[in-house]
């Protein structure tokens, strides 16, 4: 084999990374599904849960994706947790049957239908959120896509934050509607790494 | 009037006690109180959650329970029975196993121990309140309400301490519901006539919203157990030839006393919750 056969078969060997579906497993410490939603149109509360997983598979040749991921709804933050004085705090309301009604509904799963791209890189992943027992459509804006190796483990990793908007109302959820928003911006940072 | 309509304390107070006064004050000479009870919460759900079933969660499961509660006491009203002990017990196992279907979903996924221990303290709980709330206000017409709106702003009260500010506000919209109720007799100088039943709604709704704020939120158990004081309380005010504003505001008093020492009960203890 010349030197030019080999220089072309050495830049095709990233390229056969993404020649079949390859499945990614989430890191649960780098996944977070963050959340903002304004209150009594004062200022904008964040928050995020603490525990996600799932997994994420991707075949860049044939332009397809998949990605479940499940949030345990139990382990909502908003900075606003356990008080010394043993009041009940903003995220014992949020965990309540007001909100995100923990005890019936443990876990929200958002499940991809579709991924959609542009050129190498996905730019749209439609899906189904099921918030609630309740299942609606939703489509996510995948930002800052990128994959590499991870420069201390030297594991291949792919990484994303998903982005979109959802009216939670849409799934039940209307207590306090609109003094506390109904639009809760989603912002899902995804970190998978390749099995 | 937008902001204050959104305002919850207008919500579950103001606008329930002046629809069940509306209401109820028509309706004070017959047997249909219950219709006032049920257009108060009515009115609160239309500020709030709205009537939409999905997702069918055990909230929503509390609103139709009292929802058939407060039917079933208009149908008994209008075949002017009289309530029988075999009666008051079979209304109270029904709520009873009523509020076991109601926490359904939360107790498949306990183990199985945990599971019979919820679900029995839910039944005994309710079976124990609606047996007192139906067989002490039974053919008497100013006692169910009174019962009704000790329990109602009792539960209430309880929920809100356990941060559930839904729960909180039906509980205290059934109970102002129930002051109109009371209100309107008291106008009239007359108590409606009635086997009392119309109590069932507000008693129903009041036990089950106690029960989801222990299951849901952050509510204790031990503080619902006072609550099972308040049917009985009222007799520690002796009626006579009193006026009957001057017995309503007695026995009032004396029936909010125990639902009051649960509240405190569970303040002193920490639960309070500041808004979202």
């Amino acid at each position: 084999m010349n030197l030019v056969s080999k220089t072309l078969l050495a830049s095709l060997l990233p390229l056969s990374a993404w020649a079949a579906p390859t499945t990614y497993m989430l890191d649960p410490t780098h996944t977070i599904p963050y959340f903002a939603v304004n209150h009594l149109g004062m200022s904008t509360v964040q928050g995020h849960f603490e525990r996600t997983s799932g997994n994420v598979t991707l075949d860049v040749a044939a332009k397809t994706g998949a990605i479940e991921l499940k949030v345990p709804t139990a382990t909502i933050s908003t900075g606003d947790g356990k008080r010394s004085d043993g009041t009940r705090s903003r995220d014992d309301h949020l965990r309540s049957a007001d909100f995100f009604n923990v005890a019936e509904f443990p876990e929200m799963v958002f499940k991809s239908t579709k991924f959609n791209f542009k050129g190498d890189k996905p730019e749209t992943i439609e899906g189904t959120l099921t918030l609630l027992g309740v299942s609606k459509q939703v489509k996510l804006a995948v930002v800052g896509f990128n994959c590499g190796a991870n420069p201390m483990s030297k594991q291949q990793m792919c990484g994303a934050d998903l982005a979109g908007t959802i009216k939670r109302s849409d799934y039940g959820m209307k207590y306090g509607v609109p003094a506390i928003g109904d639009d809760i911006k989603l912002t899902i940072a995804v970190e998978a790494y390749k099995q | 009037m937008t902001d204050l309509l959104n305002n919850p304390a207008v919500q579950a107070g103001v606008v329930p006690f002046v629809v069940g006064t509306l209401i109820g004050a028509p309706l004070a000479r017959t047997r249909y109180l219950a219709v006032a009870v049920l257009a108060g919460l009515a009115a609160l759900l239309a500020l709030t959650i709205g009537f939409s079933m999905e997702p069918f969660t055990s909230v929503k499961k509390l609103l139709v329970i009292t929802l058939v509660a407060a039917l079933l006491s208009l149908g008994w009203e209008t075949a002017q029975r009289s309530l029988s002990p075999r009666a008051v017990g079979v209304f109270s196992l029904a709520v009873a196993l009523a509020g076991v279907w109601m926490i359904q979903r939360v107790l498949v996924q306990q183990e199985a121990r945990q599971a019979w221990v919820m679900g029995g303290a839910t039944a005994a709980y309710l079976l124990v309140l609606m047996a007192g709330s139906l067989a002490t206000t039974a053919r008497d017409s100013l006692h169910a309400p009174l019962v009704g709106v000790a329990l109602g702003w009792g539960s209430g009260a309880l929920a809100v301490l356990g941060a559930s500010g839904l729960l909180g506000q039906i509980g205290i919209a059934l109970g102002t519901a129930c002051a109109a109720v009371v209100l309107v007799q008291m106008v009239r100088g007359r108590v409606a006539p009635g086997a009392g039943t119309w109590g069932l709604p507000a008693a129903a709704g009041a036990g089950l919203v106690g029960v989801l704020a222990c299951v849901t939120a952050e509510l204790s158990w031990q503080f619902l157990l006072p609550l099972l004081l308040v049917p009985i309380a009222p007799a520690l005010f002796p009626a006579s030839s009193r006026p009957l504003w001057l017995v309503a505001i007695g026995k009032g008093v004396a029936a909010l006393v125990p639902a009051a020492l649960a509240v405190a009960w569970a303040y002193l203890s920490g639960g309070t919750v500041s808004p979202s």
